[in-house]
């Protein structure tokens, strides 16, 4: 048994389309330890919301199936085990929370039933005390008037409030892992910073362990304390969320961190990375960013980089650190 | 909701008055006098005349018109001259047998496809899955008549299973005690259970053969409505709850997917009461259906324009049924 909460290895999943099989994600490796705040990013597409419905287990079914890699939660594989196991794990130990508050609840199931639901499921708990935990839920997660919101249903409360709901839903059973999965992107900006401080909140009180998947660098360095960094369904780089901000080394995250507007620099254009992400059917034979990197060599449309740790636990998916690392280890 | 109910209802007014002068006319340019029907092709002109004068069949259309609509403002539908009863009369003694072939012939079809609506979308692609669309095919091409033919030469003629194809008990039983006028429900309440089985094996056939197009057509709008919400958000929201599928599927599918669902069986009733007229004449069922086909037969425009009105009457009040029980499964939708 490892100390990691969270373990997952060469994980690969596929999809079957009419064009061909794509590989969505193609060999990640993450790690998560308890109580730790890990963030994935990259643009849309890059497989960061399919590693994690990968985790959760909830992949389409017959279009999109897990090919190999292993994921292990509190050291056992959630790949092999069957539908009736995971089931126990899933909004039990590990609960996600999705993009769109405004259609992840029913429609037609009031807020209270909603909330309480995992609970009752997993917990085994009776109507009287599901009621009560949701509304201590919702309290927890800074609705006002809990006892009636209860009895409400979605259409009836705004986009923040819902999302609240969301975390309120996942957080009942009191997981050991929340996955996130742009909890924030569908807000207006106050509500986002409101939802991330009760997710930090709530961390810190349950030592909750969030998986914070985003294509907000903002998000990153408000959250979280590693970060890696998703291309075309790869990590291309790891570190911590510090040095991330301070000594990006792959071409992909220099390029989404220039892309940053600065105060300090006026009012430019905003850089922009040329080029869009590959076509998973079509991949380049080579680095997978070559196409759109700024600094290619020949060797970087012939031969595809590895993922190499550069120094103390970053790792980055680059020819030219490579050689800046032979050069300095000659 | 009550000042709702109210504002439909009173949109139904204008509805079922077009269809008052609407039914007016088509039954008067139906060929065939009815004064001739009534005295006999023999008959001298006189005697023609005399009756024409008495049915008001002399009088300009418009005056023609103008005395049914005040009669029936005064609940007066007419003589049925073909019976020698009043129109109130005859559909009073035959709308429960219509009524009791109607709704079990949708209660059968909701049994039947809500259930393969499910199945099949949940398991799409599965085998049952193009079983069912098989089906819901064929249901929805074969027409009544044909299909009731065919029932009662195979189930009656060759098999012997059911019993003749003539009215709603046998001939040597008596029908239940009057209570609600549907013999099924009427021999339970009073234990006759000889009458029960009888009612059910007349029924049975009429009622499958009405409810075959319902059915199909309900049992694809289940499974595409179905196939759509299992599509949404909130599903995935469901599963990653990590309770059992079945309670996904029941709990948080089911409900927003009858919601289409109920208005196709709404507007199916309509469908079903023009498909009891056929039934009912094939399986010599005693209900308004047969009713009505004798009297367009006889040129007897009482009774058509009674049926066609009461049906629209129902039609309409099926369908805001309908919206109404909307507002109760779908909170989203509020009548002010």
């Amino acid at each position: 048994m490892t100390a990691e909460l969270l373990e997952v290895s060469g994980l690969r999943t596929e999809f079957v389309t009419g064009g061909g099989v794509i590989r969505a994600v193609d060999g990640i490796d993450l790690k998560i330890s308890r109580g730790e705040t890990l963030g994935i990013v990259g643009e849309s597409g890059c497989g960061k919301s399919i590693t994690s419905l990968s985790i959760m287990q909830l992949l389409p079914k017959k279009i999109g199936r897990i090919a190999a890699g292993e994921i292990r939660f509190k050291g056992e594989d959630l790949v092999r085990k069957s539908a009736r196991d995971i089931r126990r794990v899933r909004g039990n130990r590990m609960a996600m929370i999705f993009q769109e508050p405004m259609t992840s609840l029913n429609p037609v199931i009031r807020i209270g039933r909603q909330v309480a639901e995992s609970a009752r499921y997993h917990l085994k708990i009776g109507r009287k005390e599901a009621e009560l935990l949701s509304i201590e839920m919702l309290r927890k997660v800074g609705i006002s008037r809990p006892e009636q919101i209860v009895k409400q249903y979605p259409h009836e409360l705004s986009g923040g409030m819902r999302q609240r709901v969301m975390i309120a839903m996942a957080m009942v059973c009191k997981p050991e892992l929340l996955i996130a999965d742009e909890p924030t992107t569908a807000l207006d900006v106050t509500i986002q910073a409101q939802i991330l401080d009760l997710m930090r909140e709530l961390q810190q009180e349950e030592g909750t362990a969030i998986l914070m998947i985003t294509h907000d660098l903002g998000v990153v360095a408000e959250m979280c304390d590693r970060v890696v960094v998703m291309y075309a369904g790869q990590v291309v780089e790891e570190t911590d969320v510090r040095t991330l901000f301070r000594s990006p080394q792959h071409p992909y995250t220099q390029g989404l961190l220039d892309s940053l507007p600065q105060l300090s620099e006026g009012r430019e254009r905003l850089a922009s990375i040329p080029g869009q992400v590959p076509n998973p059917l079509e991949l380049p034979p080579g680095c997978r960013f070559a196409p759109r990197c700024p600094v290619k060599m020949r060797q970087c449309e012939e031969s595809a980089p590895e993922l190499l740790s550069t120094e103390s636990g970053h790792q980055c998916r680059c020819f030219l650190r490579q050689m800046e690392k032979e050069a300095v280890g000659s | 909701m009550f000042g709702y109910t109210v504002k439909r209802l009173g949109q139904m007014i204008p509805s079922l008055l077009g269809i008052v002068i609407i039914t007016f006319i088509l039954s008067r340019v139906l060929p065939g006098d009815p004064a001739v029907m009534m005295a006999g092709e023999q008959a001298d002109d006189t005697v023609i005349e005399n009756i024409r004068r008495d049915m008001g069949l002399d009088q300009p259309l418009y005056m023609q018109f103008f005395s049914y609509v005040i009669k029936l403002f005064q609940g007066d539908l007419g003589m049925a001259y073909h019976t020698g009863h009043t129109v109130a009369e005859d559909f009073a003694n035959r709308f429960p047998a219509t009524i009791e072939l109607t709704l079990f012939s949708i209660l059968i079809a909701v049994l039947v496809a809500i259930p393969v609506g499910i199945i099949a979308a949940t398991r799409k692609e599965s085998i049952a899955d193009h079983i069912s669309r098989v089906f819901s095919l064929i249901g929805a091409c074969v027409p009544i008549f044909w299909l009731g033919l065919m029932f009662i030469y195979i189930f009656y003629s060759i098999l012997g299973w059911s019993p003749a194809p003539m009215g709603r008990i046998s001939g040597d039983l008596n029908p239940p005690t009057d209570i609600t006028g549907l013999y099924l429900i009427d021999s339970l309440i009073t234990g006759d259970f000889l009458a029960f089985r009888s009612s059910l094996a007349h029924l049975i056939l009429p009622a499958i053969c009405l409810s075959t197009g319902t059915m199909a057509i309900v049992a694809r709008m289940m499974r595409s409505s179905m196939l759509e919400v299992i599509g949404q958000d909130f599903i995935r929201t469901a599963r990653a709850k990590g309770i059992h599928e079945f309670l996904v599927i029941s709990r948080h599918a089911l409900v927003n997917a009858l919601i289409p669902t109920l208005t196709v069986l709404g507007l199916q009733f309509g469908y079903l009461l023009g498909g009891a007229v056929i039934t009912e004449t094939i399986f010599s069922w005693p209900g308004v259906g047969g009713y009505v086909t004798d009297s367009i037969l006889a040129a007897d425009y009482a009774p058509i324009q009674a049926f066609t009105l009461v049906s629209a009457l129902l039609y309409s009040l099926i369908n805001l049924l309908v919206d109404l029980i909307y507002g109760w499964i779908d909170p989203r939708i509020r009548y002010e």
